[in-house]
């Protein structure tokens, strides 16, 4: 097992090596001049002189080949130096660190938020299979998938802070401005994750061991939470991983309603501004995250099955 | 004294293509105490015909007719009073024991639960007397297989796990559904044994489901032979093995290894095929034009019950 | 085939407002009551009423018509990113499960890489840094849209290789490009439908997202994500700027999503399988 988690961080870096690559290539591929871009950042675009220019495009390495250029700044962001905000000059990874916890407690309260929907919604709808109870959940269900979040979003604030009052609009802070943010991430990852956690539960509902349990006579209560949902789980856990993903992307947008001063909305201010630097390392902070998180869940896969974690010692 | 009695059982499925009619018009009943065993090819019907006993089919499945355990009708039993025949009245042996087991619970615990059910034992308790049965039933080390999962175990391990849950509620039958199905001859004659001692050990009447011949003549009393959802030929083992009536039990006969492997040619029809005479029509030697468009009655032919209009 | 698409409730209500959304894209000018560009600043912000069903924007625009011309951009959007995504995903997936080792290993590496991103994370990053534009926003989707159709093709190429038809047609002589085409193509068309048909949903939510953080597609744009994003600031005063137009992307969404989820339910072959012994 341990060999497995080994090579699980080995491909880990390699994936990782690519999306600095990517990201790189980006920003380079980007139209504009660097040099400039730096250059107005610090002294303004009107008394702007072509010498400056130069300077800047010197001392930041930026007449060297890419490839040097690349691996100058892989270097220095291996020793934690992500490069200075093209607007404040500030260090960006401090600018993100000040914002994580922000987005990390919007993502948790929206995983909260969709699991305990979703789980109880999927089994009751597989285990009331082709009932009507089913069918509506099941189309609630699909409606969250598409329903868009932005636009859902916006309906919340309109109906609970706008007509009803009883949570802020926008802004930061306890737990009443977490309330329709959260509800809002969560309701698309709710709607996924009640299909799936109604196909599993299905999917093991039908096995053999199943009919067994229902041989002995068992309830149908303790053959679903005793017998079939810790079976069911195992997929479940997996694809909540990669849901996670969407959970991030979905933060940039729903940070942005709420005006909720985590990294989703750094990201997008920072494109509105073309700070170049910080997109960068937002975009591969996202990254790192979102693949450590699936590495996670990988491990827990393993460690959750007990016949996988066997055979692997 | 009846034990369980069938009368005119259907079970039917419906499917996107059309229904499926697995069981026709079964008739049978099962003595206490009696082995009873029923035999016929894959697709026949008969595991459909023990799991529709246990009210144990898919959703999409219809059961109309009657089975009597005892004096309860179970087919308008409500769930609850059914949930205390299975395993109580009623025990299953399911078909393959690689996949009967809970892969994420302890055998130990997938034993207890039945007896902490019926027999209202106390979880110590329950654990002490699910390692007696596994010793019982030939496991060496019975404490510390009790403590391990599925997939620790090896199949005839497996095979004596599921045996020790179908008898934890002392049921007054046995289900054994296709217990050697994919075995070896070595671990057959080991299953058989099994089932001898189970039998032996509760006095439960049991219903084998098999299309083994040799096991079944080993253990049954009585043999029902199904033929495409239908009863064709019912009547004491030595007497079906001995003078078989029909000419289907007369071809399985004859594909033993011993009478030369002589196979029957053609396939059985499809269950979902409407066939107004005899379901064996295409594939019988001794055909008759009635027979194609009668419909065919069981009948009884030198003590054995037969579905043939020209048994001998 | 087709018979059991229409007998599937979910495809068949899917395909009936898909075509109802083509249709209203391709008859807009005449469907619409007003031209969705006309400013008339004396009737801005009117709420619904006769003449204007939907109400007017904060330019006095009606509504309605530009929801009616904003399925032309949607629809635009979607098939665009779709064809080309799968286009790209299909060709990686087949080359790299046909030909395998170094080469099939490197392919999927770039595949995890683009995969390590949130998709839309990636395509916001890609639209915003290369400004805007329509075109801008396409490549951006279809750039995080590949990854799906390469992997599902890769596996489906990988376990049809092993039978044994491509041995016989590669013992006849058959070159590798004819064996992809002839025999492997067919077999992995129908998951290939399956997601692109998810996709065109995706796609136009995703454009949708771009141009609500004004990103991507620009005014004076009739499109549905760009609505949202302007009717926003007048979500106490004019709500049904914002309702109006996220109904129709859902609905939109919800065409497409029933539309894929009926054909895999058609495809897959464990789904209503007969229950026997």
């Amino acid at each position: 097992m341990y060999r497995y988690i080994g090579k699980r961080l080995c491909l880990l870096l390699i994936v990782i090596l690519g999306v600095t690559v990517l990201t790189f290539t980006l920003m380079h591929a980007a139209p504009g001049d660097m040099a400039e871009m730096i250059a107005i950042s610090r002294y303004g675009a009107e008394n702007l002189t072509t010498a400056e220019v130069e300077a800047i495009r010197l001392s930041e390495g930026l007449d060297s080949p890419v490839m040097v250029q690349y691996f100058h700044w892989l270097t220095h962001m291996i020793s934690g130096d992500f490069g200075n905000s093209l607007i404040t000059g500030e260090p960006v990874l401090e600018e993100i660190l000040i914002r994580l916890p922000a987005t990390l407690k919007l993502s948790f309260a929206a995983l909260l938020v969709s699991l305990v929907i979703a789980i109880p919604a999927g089994v009751i709808a597989a285990s009331k299979q082709h009932s009507l109870m089913d069918y509506l959940t099941m189309s609630s269900a699909l409606i969250g998938t598409s329903v868009p979040n932005f636009w859902l979003g916006l309906l919340l604030i309109l109906l609970f802070s706008v007509t009803l009052g009883w949570f802020p609009v926008f802004g930061y802070g306890g737990l009443r401005y977490m309330v329709l943010p959260a509800l809002t991430l969560g309701a698309g990852l709710a709607g996924i994750t009640t299909r799936l956690t109604r196909s599993s539960m299905l999917e093991v509902l039908n096995q053999d061991y199943v009919t067994t349990a229902r041989s002995k006579g068992l309830s149908e209560r303790r053959i679903i939470f005793k017998h079939a949902l810790k079976n069911a789980f195992i997929p479940i856990i997996t694809v909540i991983g990669i849901q996670l993903g969407h959970l991030l992307g979905g933060t940039v947008i729903v940070e942005s309603i709420f005006a909720w001063p985590g990294i989703g909305k750094l990201l997008v201010d920072s494109i509105y501004a073309r700070d170049f630097a910080t997109v960068q390392a937002c975009a591969l902070l996202f990254a790192i995250i979102f693949v450590l998180i699936n590495l996670i869940v990988d491990v827990l896969y393993l460690f959750l099955n007990p016949k996988i974690s066997y055979q692997k010692e | 004294m009846t034990l369980l009695s069938i009368k005119n059982l259907n079970t039917a499925f419906k499917t996107r293509n059309g229904e499926v009619q697995a069981c026709r018009n079964i008739d049978l009943d099962i003595e206490v105490g009696q082995t009873v065993g029923i035999i016929g090819e894959t697709g026949c019907g008969k595991s459909v015909l023990g799991m529709s006993i246990l009210k144990l089919l898919p959703y999409n499945a219809r059961v109309t007719g009657e089975i009597r355990y005892l004096e309860q009708n179970l087919l308008t039993l409500s769930d609850q009073a059914m949930r205390e025949i299975r395993g109580g009245g009623i025990g299953l042996l399911p078909q393959s024991p690689s996949t009967s087991l809970n892969p994420a619970m302890k055998i130990g615990t997938q034993i207890e639960e039945g007896l902490v059910l019926h027999r209202k034992m106390g979880k110590p308790a329950a654990k002490q007397k699910a390692v007696d049965m596994l010793t019982f039933l030939g496991i060496k080390k019975a404490k510390k297989v009790s403590e391990q999962f599925p997939h620790q175990l090896s199949g005839g391990m497996k095979q004596r796990a599921l045996a020790a849950i179908s008898i934890t509620g002392e049921p007054r039958l046995l289900i054994a559904d296709e217990p050697t199905k994919g075995l070896d001859a070595i671990v057959k004659t080991q299953v058989v044994e099994l089932l001898k001692q189970l039998k032996a050990e509760t006095g439960a009447a049991l219903l084998l489901i098999t299309h083994d011949l040799k096991v079944a003549e080993c253990l049954c009393d009585k043999i029902v032979v199904m033929y495409s959802g239908e009863i064709i030929e019912m009547a004491a083992t030595q007497k079906i093995l001995k003078k078989p009536a029909h000419p289907y039990t007369k071809g399985l006969l004859q594909s033993l290894p011993e009478a030369g492997m002589t196979p029957i040619p053609g396939q059985s029809p499809s269950l979902s095929q409407v066939i107004s005479g005899c379901r064996f029509y295409d594939r019988c030697e001794i055909r008759q034009a009635a027979c194609r468009y009668q419909r065919v009655p069981l009948s009884v032919v030198n003590g054995s019950q037969v579905r043939c209009l020209y048994a001998d | 085939m087709i018979r059991d698409i229409l007998k599937n409730k979910m495809a068949l209500s899917g395909l009936l407002i898909i075509t109802m959304l083509i249709l209203v894209a391709l008859l807009a000018p005449v469907l619409a009551p007003h031209d969705p560009y006309e400013q008339l600043l004396e009737k801005a912000l009117m709420a619904p009423c006769w003449d204007y069903p939907f109400g007017t924007d904060e330019y006095g625009r009606c509504v309605l018509s530009r929801i009616i011309f904003g399925t032309q951009t949607a629809l635009f959007i979607g098939l665009s990113v779709t064809v080309v995504s799968a286009f790209v995903g299909v060709g990686i997936g087949l080359t790299a499960g046909f030909y395998g080792g170094r080469f099939d290993e490197f392919l999927m590496r770039i595949v995890d890489v683009f995969l390590a991103f949130p998709g839309l994370i990636l395509a916001l990053v890609v639209a915003g840094l290369l400004g805007p534009g329509l075109p801008n926003v396409i490549f951006a989707l279809a750039l995080v849209g590949w990854m799906g159709y390469a992997r599902v093709v890769r596996g489906a190429v990988l376990a049809e290789k092993e039978k044994e038809f491509v041995e016989t047609a590669r013992s006849l002589g058959a070159s590798d490009g004819y064996i992809i085409f002839l025999h492997l193509l067919p077999n992995i068309i129908s998951p290939v439908i399956v997601m692109a048909s998810i996709g065109i949903g995706q796609a136009i939510l995703g454009a949708a997202a771009l141009s609500f953080l004004g990103i991507g597609v620009q005014p004076p744009t009739a499109m549905w994500g760009l609505m949202l994003s302007y009717g926003k600031d007048y979500l106490q005063s004019a709500p049904y700027l914002t309702i109006f137009p996220g109904v129709i992307i859902m609905v939109t969404v919800l065409a497409f999503n029933f539309l894929g989820d009926g054909l895999r339910d058609v495809c897959d072959p464990r789904y209503g399988k007969v229950i026997e012994e």
